[in-house]
C-alpha cells in the first residue's frame, strides 16, 4: 500500500548537535529576557517578549533552512505469528467433561485469525504454527521451523516435547513480512531451555532479537490432581541372569485436595505385557515417592518394560500413569555349569575348550571319587570339596546360560528333588546339554524324570543288571538331512564340504541306546547301523526346543577324539571339534547370529520400517523366501483404555536376491508392539520377532500442570502481555507497520524568502524601541 | 558358599541301596589309559606292573574308569593319537629319535597330550646323568622355544586329587618337578624320582624295589603323585577353579609329608 505525504525537512548541513545548541540558545535568550523584564507591567512585558520571540524564531528559520518535501511512502506487509503448543500435555482437559487444552487454544487461534488483522493494517496476516517436530537438534544447526497450520484445521495433541524457546527462535523469517508480534498459546509446561532453569543469555538475546512482543496466553491450570509415574531410573542395558533394579518416581499431585492421602495404590512392573512385580504404595502428602523394583532377566534381547499405577477417579489424565521403556539385555559371558560324573578324556577336552573361550564363564563340578572305597587318607589330605547341590541346582541355577550334564548320574547325590528345578530352568529359557557315557541317559537313571521330558530322545531302554544300555562298538555317526544344514553340525559353509568333513571325523567309541527321538526333536546325526524302537536309525546327536529353552543330547562320550585324533588334519583355522562345540553353545544359548530369519525395526524412519533378512541353513541369503508378518499391540495394564490389539500388519512379501525385505509399519498409536516375521527356510518354519515402542508422552505428561509464571516471564522479556485464556486476545498491541519511501519530489526551500530576514530585524528593532520608550535602557 | 544341603563325596558313607549304577565306561577303548612310550624297546616288567598297580589304585580310590594295563607305544606309532597320556620311564641313555617321530610326538602334545618323563637313575643327582641329559635334549627338540622349568609348589598338579607336599618316588633325588607349559597346561612333566619304580611289583606281587629314604609312607606319596598326574591329565586345572580355592586353602597348612 502506498501513501503520498509532504513534510518539512532542514536543508542545513550542520550536525544535529549544532541544531540542538541553537534551540537551547534560543530558549535561554527568551528565558533571560523574561527574567530581565520582570519589573514591567504584564501587558508591556508580554508585548516585548512576543516581539523578541518572533525575532528569535525568524532567526532559527534562517539557521535551520527549512524546506518542503513531497514523498510517496509504502507500508511494509507484516504478520502476527500465533504459535499453538500441540504437545501431549495440551491434550488434557482440566476437568472431566471440559475441552482439552488444545481445543481451547485452537479456538483462540482461530479467533486470532479473524480479529487480529483488523484495523488500518490491511496488509497484515496472521499465521498459525505448531511446535517443531524435531524434539532435539544438533548443536549449532539451525532450528527446525515450526510447522505452519492452515487456519481452521484442527490439530491433534501429538506434537513433540514442548520446547517453547526453541520454537519461538525458529519462527520462519525472510518471507517478506515483518514480524509484528507473536501470540503464544500454551500451558507453559516447557521441556526445553525455558523450563530447565533461568533463561540463558542466548535465549534472552534470541527472543529480544525477534524485535516484536511475544504475548502469552496460558491454557490450563497451575494446580492439578494427578498420579504420575515419573522417570524410571534404570541402566542403559543389563546383563542376563544378573539382578537389575528400577527406581520409579511416583508423584501424587494435589493428593491432599483430592483426598488421596493414606490411600494405597498398586504399582506394577511388566515385561512385554507380563506382570513381573507388583507393589502397594500408600500415598502420602509428599509430592514424590520412590518405588524400587528388582528383576533378574533370564533371556537376552530387547524387551519392553512398563511401570503403571492404577488410575484414581478425578485424575487430570491417566496418560501419565503408565511409563514404558525398552531395555536391552545382553550377555556378559556365556555362563556354563559343567557337571561331570567322572573325569574322562571327553570331559578333559570339553573343559579345555570351555576354558580357552574368553566368552565362557565356567563353573565345573566333577565327581572325583566314588564312595565305594574307604579312603585311608584323612579328608585334609584330599583335595575334595562338597558338592553344593542345593546352591547349584536351586539357588544359583538361573545364573547359568547352559548346564552340561556329562556322563552324570544324579542318583547318588540325592538330587531327585532338584530335577524339577532343572526342568523349570530349561522351560523358562535355560539350556541343557546331556552328553553320553555309561552314567548318562538310561545309565544315569533319567527315565521317567522331569529331565527325560526335556530330552530330544525317549529313554526307557532296559539292559542287563549292572550294565548300562550302551553299545560299545566303534562307529562313525551319519548326518541326517537336517544335520547337513543345521548350524550345530555345519562344519563348513558349503553343505557338501561340511558333510565331507563330518564323514571324515574319527570314529566314536560307543553310543547310548535310546528308544527313539521325540517327534518334535531334530535329529542331526544317527548311528550307521543300530536302529531304535521304531526301526529308525538310532539318534546320536539331537536337539529340541523345550519350552523357551533348548536341549542337546549327544549319545557318546568320545567326541574328544574329533579333537585329539582329528587335530592332526584339522580343517582351516577352526577344527571340527571346536566348531561343533562352539556352535552348540551358541545354538543352545540362542545366539541371535544363528537365527535364520531376523527382523529389525528401524526407529529412525517415520513411520517405523521393518527390515527382514533371511538366510538358509547354510547361512547364505535366501532369495524369494515368502515372509509374512503379524503385528500385535502389547496390551496395556488393567485399568487403562483398551486399544486394538491387532493393528494392520505389514503386507507379505518375498526376499530380494540379498535375502532382504523391507516393509513400513504405517502410523501406529502410542504403545508397545510386537512384530513377528514368519518364513519357511531350509524346509522348516522359522520366525523372529522384535518389540518396539511408538511414541512416549511420558516426559511431556510427567508434570502436566500449567506454568503461568514461565509464560509471564517470557512475555515480560519481549515487551508482550501475559494473559489467561479467559482474557481472550482482543486488544493485544503489536508493532506498527514499517513504512518505506519509494518516491520523493525536489525540496522547496522556505527560508530563502526575505520575509524571514525582515521579520527577524523588524521584530527585534520594535522590541528595542518599545523597551526604551517604557523606561528600559 | 553356603552349603545348606550338600552331598559330600569325600565323606558320604551311606547311599541308597542300588543307587550307584555299576557300569564301566563305554567299552574298553573308552577307558582312560596310560601309554608307555618305549624308546629302547618294549616296556619292562617294572613299568607294566607299576602302571597296572596305578590303574588298580585309580579304580579303587577315584571315580575313574582306567584301562588295567599300560599301552606300549612307539614315538612314531599311528596309535599315539588315541592315548593322550604317555609315560617315558627309564634310566641310562636314550637313543636319538628320528625327526618324524619327534614331529609326531610334538603334534601329540600340541593337540592336548601329556608326556610324563620319569627318570629312574640311581645315585645322587649330577649334571651329566645320561637319562637326564637325553631327556632334556628330547624336550629341546620337541619344543625349541620352550624349556623345562621348575613346577612351583603351588601348582595345581599337587592338589588335583591329593594334597601333596612335594614330588616323591622310589627315591627323592629332586625336590621339584619340571614342566613345559603349553597354552597354560603342562605338556611335558619331568620327574627324576622314579615314581613308577615305587609302584612296580615283582612276579609274586611284592614291591619290586625298596623306597628310600621314606619307606612305605614315601611309597604312598609316590602313588598319590601318580594318581595326581593322571587326574591332572584328565581334569587339567579344575582344582584351581575359584570354587575350590577357598576350601583347599584351609587345608594347605597341614600338608602331609612322608
Amino acid at each position: 500500500m502506498t501513501n503520498d505525504v509532504t513534510r518539512i525537512v532542514a536543508q542545513t548541513a550542520m550536525p544535529r548537535v549544532a541544531g540542538a545548541a541553537a534551540l537551547v540558545t534560543a530558549a535561554l535568550v527568551l528565558a533571560i529576557s523574561a527574567w530581565a523584564l520582570r519589573a514591567l507591567p504584564l501587558r508591556r512585558r508580554g508585548a516585548l517578549l512576543a516581539l523578541r520571540a518572533i525575532g528569535v524564531g525568524a532567526a532559527l528559520v534562517l539557521f535551520f533552512q527549512p524546506a518542503l518535501r513531497s514523498e510517496r511512502l509504502s507500508t511494509m506487509p507484516s504478520r502476527i505469528a500465533v504459535l499453538v503448543d500441540d504437545s501431549a500435555s495440551m491434550s488434557l482437559p482440566e476437568r472431566e467433561g471440559e475441552k482439552p487444552r488444545l481445543e481451547r487454544a485452537l479456538q483462540l487461534a482461530n479467533e486470532a485469525v479473524g480479529k487480529l488483522p483488523l484495523g488500518d493494517h490491511v496488509d497484515r496476516r496472521v499465521d498459525l504454527f505448531t511446535l517443531p517436530r524435531t524434539a532435539t537438534r544438533a548443536s549449532g544447526a539451525e532450528p527446525e521451523l515450526p510447522i505452519a497450520l492452515p487456519a481452521g484445521v484442527p490439530a491433534r495433541a501429538e506434537g513433540p516435547l514442548t520446547r517453547l524457546g526453541e520454537a519461538l527462535l525458529g519462527l520462519p523469517r525472510g518471507d517478506g513480512r515483518d514480524l509484528a508480534g507473536v501470540v503464544l498459546l500454551s500451558d507453559g509446561a516447557d521441556h526445553g531451555r525455558l523450563g530447565a532453569s533461568e533463561l540463558d543469555d542466548r535465549t534472552r538475546d534470541g527472543l529480544r532479537a525477534l524485535g516484536a512482543p511475544v504475548h502469552t496466553i496460558t491454557i490450563g491450570e497451575a494446580t492439578v490432581r494427578d498420579l504420575v509415574v515419573g522417570g524410571v531410573a534404570h541402566d542403559d542395558f543389563a546383563f542376563v541372569r544378573t539382578p537389575i533394579s528400577f527406581e520409579v518416581e511416583l508423584r501424587a499431585l494435589g493428593a491432599a485436595r483430592a483426598g488421596w492421602v493414606g490411600r494405597s495404590v498398586p504399582v506394577q512392573l511388566r515385561r512385554d505385557g507380563m506382570v513381573i512385580a507388583t507393589q502397594s504404595v500408600t500415598i502420602t502428602r509428599e509430592p514424590t515417592q520412590k518405588v524400587s523394583f528388582r528383576h533378574v532377566p533370564e533371556r537376552v534381547g530387547e524387551f519392553i518394560f512398563d511401570v503403571s499405577v492404577l488410575p484414581l477417579p478425578g485424575e487430570l489424565t491417566i496418560g501419565n500413569n503408565l511409563a514404558r521403556f525398552s531395555l536391552r539385555i545382553v550377555r556378559d559371558r556365556v555362563r556354563i555349569l559343567h557337571v561331570c560324573g567322572r573325569p574322562s578324556w571327553d570331559e578333559r577336552f570339553l573343559r579345555s575348550l570351555f576354558k580357552r573361550d574368553p566368552n565362557v564363564d565356567l563353573v565345573s563340578f566333577f565327581i572325583l571319587r566314588t564312595p565305594a572305597y574307604i579312603e585311608p587318607a584323612s579328608p585334609d589330605e584330599l583335595a575334595l570339596i562338597p558338592f553344593p547341590t542345593q546352591e547349584l541346582f536351586q539357588e544359583s541355577l538361573d545364573t547359568f546360560d547352559l548346564v552340561v550334564l556329562q556322563n552324570f548320574n544324579y542318583k547318588p547325590y540325592e538330587m531327585e528333588m532338584y530335577l524339577p528345578y532343572l526342568a523349570r530352568y530349561v522351560e523358562q529359557g535355560g539350556a541343557l546339554a546331556m552328553l553320553g557315557g555309561e552314567l548318562s541317559f538310561d545309565g544315569g537313571l533319567y527315565a521317567g524324570t522331569p529331565i527325560e521330558a526335556l530330552l530330544p530322545v525317549e529313554l526307557g531302554v532296559t539292559a542287563k543288571v549292572g550294565t548300562a544300555p550302551i553299545d560299545a562298538r566303534a562307529y562313525r555317526p551319519k548326518l541326517t538331512a537336517p544335520g547337513r544344514t543345521h548350524p550345530l553340525t555345519a562344519l563348513a559353509l558349503d553343505v557338501d564340504e561340511s558333510a565331507r568333513i563330518f564323514g571324515a571325523l574319527p570314529a566314536l567309541d560307543g553310543v547310548n541306546l535310546v528308544r527313539r527321538a521325540r517327534p518334535d526333536a531334530t535329529v542331526l546325526a544317527v548311528h550307521p547301523t543300530l536302529l531304535d524302537d521304531d526301526k529308525q536309525p538310532l539318534p546320536v546327536i539331537a536337539v529340541r526346543d523345550a519350552g523357551r529353552g533348548r536341549v542337546l543330547s549327544v549319545g557318546s562320550d568320545s567326541t574328544w577324539r574329533w579333537s585329539f585324533e582329528g587335530g592332526a588334519h584339522g580343517e582351516g583355522p577352526r577344527r571340527p571339534y571346536e566348531r561343533f562345540w562352539e556352535s552348540a553353545i551358541r545354538w543352545l544359548v540362542r545366539d541371535p547370529s544363528l537365527s535364520l530369519l531376523r527382523v529389525e525395526i528401524d526407529r529412525t524412519s517415520s513411520p517405523p520400517l521393518a527390515r527382514v533378512s533371511a538366510v538358509g541353513p547354510d547361512y547364505r541369503p535366501v532369495a524369494g523366501a515368502k515372509v509374512s508378518f503379524s503385528l500385535q499391540r502389547i496390551e496395556d495394564p488393567d485399568g487403562f483404555p483398551r486399544n486394538a490389539l491387532h493393528p494392520p500388519a505389514p503386507s507379505d512379501g518375498t526376499t530380494t536376491e540379498a535375502g532382504k525385505l523391507e516393509r513400513t509399519l504405517g502410523t501406529l498409536p502410542d504403545g508397545a508392539y510386537r512384530l513377528r516375521a514368519l518364513a519357511t527356510l531350509g524346509g522348516r518354519p522359522v520366525e523372529d520377532e522384535e518389540l518396539f515402542l511408538v511414541g512416549n508422552a511420558g516426559d511431556e505428561l510427567a508434570d502436566p500442570a500449567a506454568r503461568p509464571a514461565l509464560m509471564a516471564k517470557l512475555a515480560a522479556l519481549t515487551g508482550g502481555k501475559a494473559r489467561e485464556s479467559s482474557d481472550g486476545i482482543s486488544g493485544l498491541p503489536f508493532n506498527a507497520p514499517r513504512e518505506v519511501r519509494i518516491a520523493a519530489s525536489d525540496d522547496r526551500p522556505i527560508w530563502t524568502s526575505p520575509f524571514w530576514l525582515l521579520l527577524c530585524f523588524g521584530a527585534l528593532t520594535a522590541a528595542w524601541a518599545l523597551g526604551r520608550r517604557w523606561g528600559r535602557r | 558358599m553356603r552349603l545348606a544341603r550338600t552331598a559330600l563325596f569325600a565323606l558320604a558313607l551311606s547311599l541308597p541301596a542300588g543307587a550307584i549304577h555299576d557300569a564301566s565306561a563305554m567299552g574298553e577303548a573308552d577307558r582312560a589309559d596310560v601309554g608307555i612310550l618305549g624308546l629302547v624297546g618294549p616296556p619292562t616288567t617294572d613299568e607294566l606292573s607299576a602302571i597296572e598297580r596305578l590303574a588298580w589304585e585309580l579304580e579303587k580310590r577315584t571315580s575313574l574308569t582306567v584301562a588295567p594295563q599300560a599301552v606300549p607305544l612307539a614315538p612314531g606309532d599311528a596309535a599315539l593319537r588315541r592315548h593322550p597320556l604317555l609315560v617315558l620311564h627309564g634310566a641310562g641313555p636314550l637313543p636319538p629319535l628320528p625327526e618324524r617321530s619327534v614331529d609326531a610326538l610334538r603334534a601329540h602334545l600340541e593337540a592336548g597330550g601329556l608326556l610324563f618323563i620319569d627318570g629312574a637313575d640311581n645315585g645322587p643327582v649330577s649334571v651329566d646323568e645320561p637319562f637326564d641329559r637325553d631327556a632334556r635334549a628330547l624336550v629341546r627338540r620337541l619344543f625349541p622355544r620352550g624349556a623345562l622349568t621348575p613346577l612351583p609348589a603351588q601348582h595345581v598338579l599337587y592338589k588335583t586329587f591329593y594334597l601333596l607336599g612335594g614330588p616323591h618316588g622310589r627315591r627323592t633325588r629332586s625336590a621339584q618337578l619340571e614342566a613345559v607349559i603349553l597354552d597354560g597346561r603342562i605338556a611335558v612333566l619331568y620327574s627324576r624320582n622314579d615314581v613308577l619304580g615305587a609302584l612296580a611289583r615283582d612276579r609274586l606281587g611284592a614291591w619290586a624295589h625298596t623306597v628310600e629314604p621314606g619307606g612305605e609312607p614315601q611309597r604312598e606319596q609316590a602313588l598319590r603323585l601318580g594318581i595326581n598326574v593322571v587326574m591332572y591329565a584328565l581334569c587339567l586345572d579344575y582344582k584351581d577353579d575359584q570354587v575350590h580355592v577357598k576350601e583347599l586353602l584351609k587345608r594347605g597348612r597341614r600338608l602331609p609329608t612322608p
